[in-house]
């Protein structure tokens, strides 16, 4: 492909191979808000007027944090930390300490985390979560 | 319009009584048979006499895994009707995890977990 058909089509679509090197140039708190979306979208469709996001913050901790307004139009917000501990993860809803997780919650959340890295893996780190190899840049990335 | 015939119900042929006397002649000389039999030291056991358990297709280990089937020969057609069904709707991601998961206990699922998370900070660090 010639340098000037490659110029013009960087300049129309952007280059995938651009990518690798926009995601370096980014923080890791821009990373999660990318994550925090695709997370977002993993329980089904979002209701009209609510924002709902759930990421990775880091080794430990994972957090679902869901925004609406209710029938009197006032703002409400539930955020829920998940804590991973060696007996066990530790649900925390609105900054009280609520239980730790087991049986079908449990399984659910595990279910989540793992839709939750092949989705930000094909979307966001253009990698193939079953091998780990880099998926080429004309692969199709699937959330 | 004609209306779709049917058959008499008093026709003449089949409202004849049947004769039934020589059956019952017949009975007797079975009867007689089996008699004689016996006096001769031959056992034959008519049907009615049969043990009860040698005719009960319930039984659990009678005659009716032989007349129907083994339960080998039955999975097939249900796995073949299982395998047409996913055919037609093939499982979503999130459904051959939720199968895979089915089976873990909690420690396992909190390994998953683990597992899993790190595997994200690593794509996260790998950026």
């Amino acid at each position: 492909m010639s340098d000037l058909l490659k110029k013009t089509l960087t300049l129309l679509t952007g280059s995938p191979a651009d990518s690798k090197r926009q995601l370096g140039s980014l923080t890791e708190r821009q990373l999660i808000e990318l994550e925090a979306e695709i997370g977002g979208t993993l329980f089904g469709p979002i209701p009209s007027g609510h924002r709902r996001e759930f990421f990775c913050l880091d080794d430990h901790t994972w957090i679902w944090h869901e925004e609406w307004a209710d029938s009197r139009n006032q703002r409400r917000v539930t955020s829920t930390r998940y804590e991973i501990h060696d007996n066990g993860v530790l649900k925390a809803q609105d900054g009280k300490v609520y239980k730790f997780l087991e049986g079908d919650e449990l399984r659910n959340l595990t279910l989540a985390i793992r839709l939750y890295y092949e989705a930000v893996s094909r979307g966001i780190y253009r990698r193939d979560p079953m091998t780990g190899q880099r998926l080429s840049d004309n692969t199709t990335a699937t959330i | 319009m004609s209306e779709t015939p049917t058959l008499s119900t008093t026709d003449e042929q089949t409202s004849r009584e049947l004769d039934t006397k020589h059956i019952y002649q017949d009975s007797g000389e079975v009867a007689h048979h089996f008699e004689r039999w016996a006096r001769d030291g031959v056992t034959v056991l008519p049907r009615y006499e049969m043990p009860q358990e040698a005719l009960n297709l319930y039984a659990e280990d009678g005659l009716n895994e032989n007349l129907w089937t083994s339960k080998e020969e039955y999975q097939v057609p249900v796995q073949a009707v299982e395998r047409i069904e996913e055919a037609h709707h093939p499982l979503t991601r999130a459904q051959e995890l939720e199968m895979i998961y089915f089976s873990l206990d909690t420690l396992g699922m909190l390994n998953e977990i683990s597992r899993t998370t790190a595997a994200v900070i690593a794509e996260r660090r790998l950026a």
